[in-house]
């Protein structure tokens, strides 16, 4: 062991805590991103104005709507929010009347110690209210949508939220089409997807731990877990790491998953994501900690497999048969997009006597009078290919599909016409490309669609043996990665073999008796000892077999 | 860290350095290279003919277009040479850099070249080079003319090697010659005690042919080969020379001897019944021979076991009772016999070569006695007793039991 073990010590190690990050904040951040002075409120209007006003400056925007209360109008107050974050209706029908209404009953008057409290808890008609102690406090939730009653003489303020801004529709989430399956997919708002969570699992421990990230943007982060089912070290770990993260902006998921992932290395992603509802509430079940972040309809999933990298959330909704094929067809699929032009290359350039003697010559006739050798015209193609793939994907869709057909047909049949490259070329690059889409994960396609050019030149260079060396490297590379502790490979490696009933094949539900044990088991039986269906007698009961 | 990384980085190099397979070589710039023949020539040198393929012919894509058409899809290039290597050597240097051997599906040694000179000395190269495949099949060529030989193309298959392995690949419908790869005629040969044999290829013209030239052609139309290849028979040698040979019905006898008969017709008669022949397929065969040891006297007991079908009747034998049927496979059995005879007599008594493997079954058998019998079994095995016993089942006579002119007659 002691031999291999210099590989292991050069490989990515997870980021260590930076002992000067909590401490030195202060002292490195800019004056744009420093914190606000930790003023209290003053228990005069026009002094909490003016301070509002040097922080935010005068924005069209911000609308500070003067008021007076009390039965002779005595007491100025000011309602302050932002144009377009609230619900105007609810503020005029409701907050800005009732005030109105609250100064005519006789009931208040100015002084009143606990004025707060008062309007707080008998006065205003909206569910989300709460008292700001502080200028910063009073900015943030301004910021983020709330509504801010100052009165004079009145302490804390009150800040009321009744948010509400113009956002999508919940839409099929176009990054992972199901056949069969629901078609809700998150938004960008934070909120409505803790919704789509919550309709999915209702259960009391069920829970959401916000915090907000990012200096300048003040990024809404949920994370979310099921508590009993998640292990605590993952969720004490998932926590840390968030808290860890003090940057200027969040502006999404993608953000986050660098800024916690085990291996900042590694091509390959440790952190799973998703736009389906349906697949965070499975990864709950299992066990998993999904986190949520306002502005982006990715949720990440931790830890991640890469065995779940080719799952797609309709096996599980398929007859478990089927999707055992298909799994293994992804398997197979997986391994063509990665090595196909190099086991091509390899074996047409090395190892001829490995071809059946009559492909051999067809292929050599083909090959007759091109001016590239197979290597560069691997490459050369693959090339083509992505650069067609990337255009297809920027472009508005009517006119993606448009480009990659056409640019696949124009291209490869006039590369092949114009004896650029050979017909069978053209096969198999299409064949690696099309392979390399059933992969369900974007992100791990993507991965491996770039693998295949240092595989393709270690082909070119050494063949088989090259081919042989490159995939040992990866597989070193793949078995050292974590993702939040848990091997990159597993069930695999280590083997485990329970786990196995949903990596290459896909137990049917009954059989999958047990959640995964990688992520910790505080609570491992997830059904009845006696699910599967057979014949039954009346009252649902299974005939005894004896 | 660096240090390692260095060190990490000239161990995989140095691991691509040691295993030194380098040479990358572009489909195209393959000559590869389908079957050799080797024949002698003048003066004791070696005159060989190597068949290419002409890849830019094979599949119509080629830039040669309707140019290529008119080109054979294959060329040989013939050298003469003292060896085989010094031939191969002869080729022009371009044609040299770009041999291919692996995929050399045929080697044929010329009969008198086999008889004079034996195989071992061409062999030799083969199991030196990496390129060579074991899995050649290795025949004898009838007289001294490859270079015909390897011309004779056929329509089906695109070059005489293709149209040879496309032959012997179907070996076991006929079972009517035995065949060798390189690979075992070699490992024969070490055995030391065992004699190998292959198959005999001769070119012989073509039946199919008019003899009016153009004779029911159209106009452009290619006719039919003038040659055909057909294996005639099995080469028996000794030690690497060849000696003789048996033909077809020898060879079956030969075959039936090693176990090694798949399917393929028997041509008999009824003994007491001269008015026709009857031919059956062999549809199961197995053999098993045991030696036995008497009195210091080895004796071989073969039992073959013949499952046959009745393919054709051309007399009038009535087929319908279990007699007749009986009658039948006492007749094949002594149809099977008198091929078994014929190769014993031939292979054993004239040529005294142990071609059948008895040698290795007797080993097998008696592991300590063979230790002795090893190094005089060249003078035990020509006055080894062998006893033959055959046993046939016809299991069916296909669709009928009688010829429509026997029906006719048992209406009556």
């Amino acid at each position: 062991m002691k031999w291999f073990q210099w590989l292991t010590n050069i490989s990515p190690r997870k980021p260590t805590p930076d002992n000067n990050g909590s401490t030195n904040n202060n002292s490195d951040k800019s004056s744009i991103t420093g914190e606000l002075p930790d003023t209290a409120i003053s228990l005069h209007l026009n002094e909490n104005l003016r301070q509002l006003r040097s922080i935010l400056g005068v924005q069209n925007d911000i609308i500070y709507r003067q008021i007076r209360l009390g039965n002779n109008r005595a007491t100025p107050a000011c309602i302050i929010y932002i144009d377009g974050l609230v619900d105007t209706a609810v503020l005029i029908d409701d907050i800005i009347q009732s005030l109105i209404h609250l100064s005519t009953q006789g009931d208040f008057a100015p002084g009143k110690t606990n004025l707060g409290n008062f309007i707080v808890e008998s006065a205003l008609p909206a569910s989300n209210v709460a008292e700001v102690a502080t200028i910063p406090k009073l900015v943030a939730s301004l910021l983020s949508g709330g509504v801010i009653l100052l009165v004079d003489g009145m302490h804390p303020a009150v800040a009321i939220d009744i948010r509400k801004h113009a956002e999508r529709a919940i839409g099929e989430p176009p990054s992972e089409v199901l056949v069969r399956g629901p078609r809700e997919g998150f938004t960008e708002t934070l909120k409505t997807n803790m919704t789509l969570i919550r309709r999915r699992i209702r259960h009391p421990k069920l829970r959401f731990s916000t915090i907000s990230i990012g200096r300048v943007t003040a990024t809404d982060v949920a994370m979310v877990y099921i508590e009993g089912i998640t292990s605590q070290d993952l969720i004490a770990e998932v926590q840390q790491r968030l808290e860890r993260i003090d940057i200027d902006g969040i502006l999404e998921s993608g953000y986050l998953e660098e800024l916690i992932e085990d291996n900042p290395y590694s091509p390959f992603p440790t952190i799973h994501h998703t736009e389906r509802p349906d697949r965070v509430a499975a990864s709950l079940l299992e066990g998993q900690v999904v986190v949520l972040t306002d502005g982006s309809p990715f949720a990440l999933i931790m830890p991640a497999q890469l065995a779940s990298f080719l799952n797609s959330p309709e096996d599980y909704y398929e007859r478990y048969i089927l999707t055992t094929a298909v799994r293994q067809l992804r398997w197979v699929a997986f391994a063509i997009s990665l090595f196909l032009p190099s086991l091509y290359i390899a074996i047409t350039t090395f190892h001829q006597e490995m071809i059946p003697p009559r492909l051999l010559v067809s292929i050599s006739a083909y090959r007759q009078g091109l001016p590239f050798s197979t290597l560069i015209e691997a490459l050369m193609m693959e090339f083509v290919f992505e650069v067609l793939r990337e255009a297809g994907v920027r472009l508005p869709r009517a006119i993606g599909q448009a480009v990659s057909i056409a640019g696949a047909l124009v291209i490869g049949q006039s590369a092949v016409q114009a004896g650029i490259v050979s017909p069978l070329m053209v096969i198999i690059v299409a064949a690696t490309g099309i392979a390399s889409f059933t992969i369900p994960s974007y992100s791990m396609g993507i991965t491996i669609r770039y693998l295949r050019f240092p595989l393709m030149l270690f082909a070119g260079a050494f063949g088989l043996y090259g081919i042989t060396i490159a995939f040992i490297m990866l597989v070193i590379h793949v078995v050292n990665l974590r993702s939040f502790g848990v091997p990159y490979l597993a069930p695999l490696a280590p083997l485990h073999t329970g786990g196995l009933k949903d990596v290459v094949i896909r137990a049917p539900w009954w059989g999958m008796k047990k959640r995964p044990t990688e992520y910790g088991k505080p609570d491992l039986i997830r059904q009845a000892p006696e699910l599967k269906p057979g014949r039954f007698h009346n009252n649902g009961q299974r005939e005894q077999q004896t | 860290m660096i240090k390692r990384l260095l060190v990490i980085c000239l161990v995989f190099f140095m691991i691509l350095v040691l295993a030194g397979c380098w040479d990358s070589r572009e489909v195209e710039e393959l000559g590869i290279i389908s079957g050799i023949a080797i024949e002698a020539a003048e003066n004791n040198r070696v005159r060989v003919v190597f068949q290419y393929i002409n890849t830019s012919v094979q599949s119509g894509q080629g830039s040669g277009g309707s140019q290529a058409a008119l080109q054979k899809p294959y060329r040989n290039q013939v050298t003469e040479g003292d060896t085989f290597y010094d031939a191969l050597k002869q080729l022009p240097n371009e044609t040299i850099a770009r041999r291919f051997f692996a995929h050399s599906e045929i080697l044929i040694i010329s009969e008198q070249f086999a008889r004079e000179r034996g195989i071992t000395e061409i062999s030799d190269y083969m199991d030196r080079d990496p390129q060579f495949r074991g899995n050649a099949f290795l025949l004898v060529g009838r007289g001294n003319d490859m270079v015909s030989l390897m011309d004779t193309a056929g329509t089906i298959s695109s070059t005489p090697t293709h149209r040879l392995n496309n032959i012997l690949r179907h070996q076991d419908l006929t079972s009517t010659y035995g065949l060798l790869r390189l690979a075992d005629f070699n490992r024969v040969l070490d055995s030391g005690y065992e004699q190998p044999f292959t198959g005999l290829v001769e070119q012989h013209p073509s039946l199919s042919r008019p003899d009016a030239p153009g004779h029911g052609l159209l106009d452009g139309q290619v006719p039919e080969p003038a040659y055909d290849l057909a294996i005639n028979g099995t080469a028996l040698f000794k030690e690497d020379k060849m000696v003789g040979w048996l033909n077809q019905e020898e060879s079956r006898g030969l075959l039936w001897l090693r176990g090694e008969v798949k399917q393929g017709r028997i041509k008999f008669s009824l003994p007491d019944d001269n008015e026709g022949i009857i031919l059956t397929e062999i549809h199961q065969a197995k053999t098993r021979v045991k030696p036995y040891i008497n009195d210091g006297e080895v004796i071989m007991d073969v039992k073959i076991d013949v499952k046959s079908v009745v393919e054709e009747v051309t007399g009038r034998t009535p087929l319908d009772m279990a007699d007749d049927l009986e009658r039948l496979e006492e007749a094949q059995n002594q149809a099977v016999l008198k091929e078994v005879e014929a190769a014993l007599n031939i292979a054993q008594r004239q040529l005294q070569v142990d071609a059948f493997g008895f040698g290795e079954i007797v080993h097998r058998r008696y592991p300590r006695q063979w230790q002795e019998m090893k190094y005089n079994w060249a003078d035990i095995f020509p006055g080894l007793q062998v006893q033959v016993e055959v046993k046939s089942t016809i299991l069916h006579t296909n669709l009928t039991s009688h010829s429509a002119s026997v029906r006719a007659e048992t209406k009556d």
